[in-house]
């Protein structure tokens, strides 16, 4: 289906680009699973408003979904979700840095410590939920 | 030429962007709590367990915690799926794919008030 014919005015230019070209160079397949670290992100962010719900129905119901996710399968998973939502993290700040360029007087803070600075902050933040959690 | 603007672009572009950073911080951690801590031998499973969740989630600051946690990396993932799909060559479908990604992260974002306001 052409959405602009010619007789419509200008017509737009679509290049066309087969559905594989992120797998052609490694830059583009990082960009694609960049990409994809957020269906991960979604799919814990969706498992876990299931687990919190489950709570409303009782120990036994919850109980046991705990139990199934302690499963090879869901095991998997976690594996990959964590791995994916890590590169999202480092990924992310990498950007942060190139768009938020931080200048004090007229010394301009590289990139890499504005990313370094981000990364130190996410592990002592995950350091202190994990204590939050973990001493039960 | 007339370019049809998207008005609502710069607002689901910040919800994609403080979504981003909500998932950057928090997510990893809580996935590693929620799904690896106890197969790898770092906690019982109490620690997640109903006694001790079921007490977490009482207290309103928790709701409030747990609901950003939940609801703004949607946002984000709407956004960047939204624009994979174009990416890999998927043009519109009879419902926009606007629609159908920012409008799954609001359904969610219902959900997610419904469990934490009205059922727990």
């Amino acid at each position: 289906m052409e959405r602009h014919d010619q007789s419509q005015g200008p017509k737009i230019h679509r290049p066309e680009m087969s559905p594989t070209w992120w797998l052609k160079k490694r830059s583009y397949f990082l960009f694609m699973m960049r990409e994809l670290s957020s269906v991960f992100v979604a799919a814990f962010a969706l498992l876990l408003l299931y687990e919190l719900f489950l709570l409303s129905k009782g120990p036994e119901v919850y109980g046991l979904f705990q139990e199934s996710l302690r499963r090879p399968g869901f095991i998997l998973f976690y594996v990959v979700a964590f791995v994916f939502s890590v590169y999202h993290t480092v990924t992310w700040f990498q950007a942060a840095a190139k768009i938020q360029v931080v200048k004090l007087g007229s010394w301009t803070m590289p990139g890499w410590m504005m990313t370094a600075g981000a990364l130190v902050a996410w592990a002592i933040l995950s350091g202190a939920i994990a204590g939050y959690f973990l001493a039960a | 030429m007339n370019y049809k603007k998207d008005t609502t672009e710069p607002f689901w572009w910040g919800m994609f962007s403080a979504g981003g950073v909500v998932a950057a911080l928090f997510i990893p951690i809580h996935i590693f709590i929620d799904g690896l801590a106890v197969p790898l031998g770092l906690m019982d499973g109490r620690q997640v367990g109903f006694e001790r969740m079921h007490a977490l989630v009482a207290h309103p600051a928790l709701k409030v915690y747990l609901f950003v946690l939940i609801v703004m990396p949607l946002y984000h993932a709407a956004h960047r799926i939204r624009f994979s799909l174009y990416e890999l060559g998927m043009r519109e479908f009879r419902i926009s794919m606007g629609v159908l990604c920012y409008g799954g992260a609001l359904a969610a974002t219902a959900g997610a008030t419904y469990v934490l306001m009205k059922v727990l």
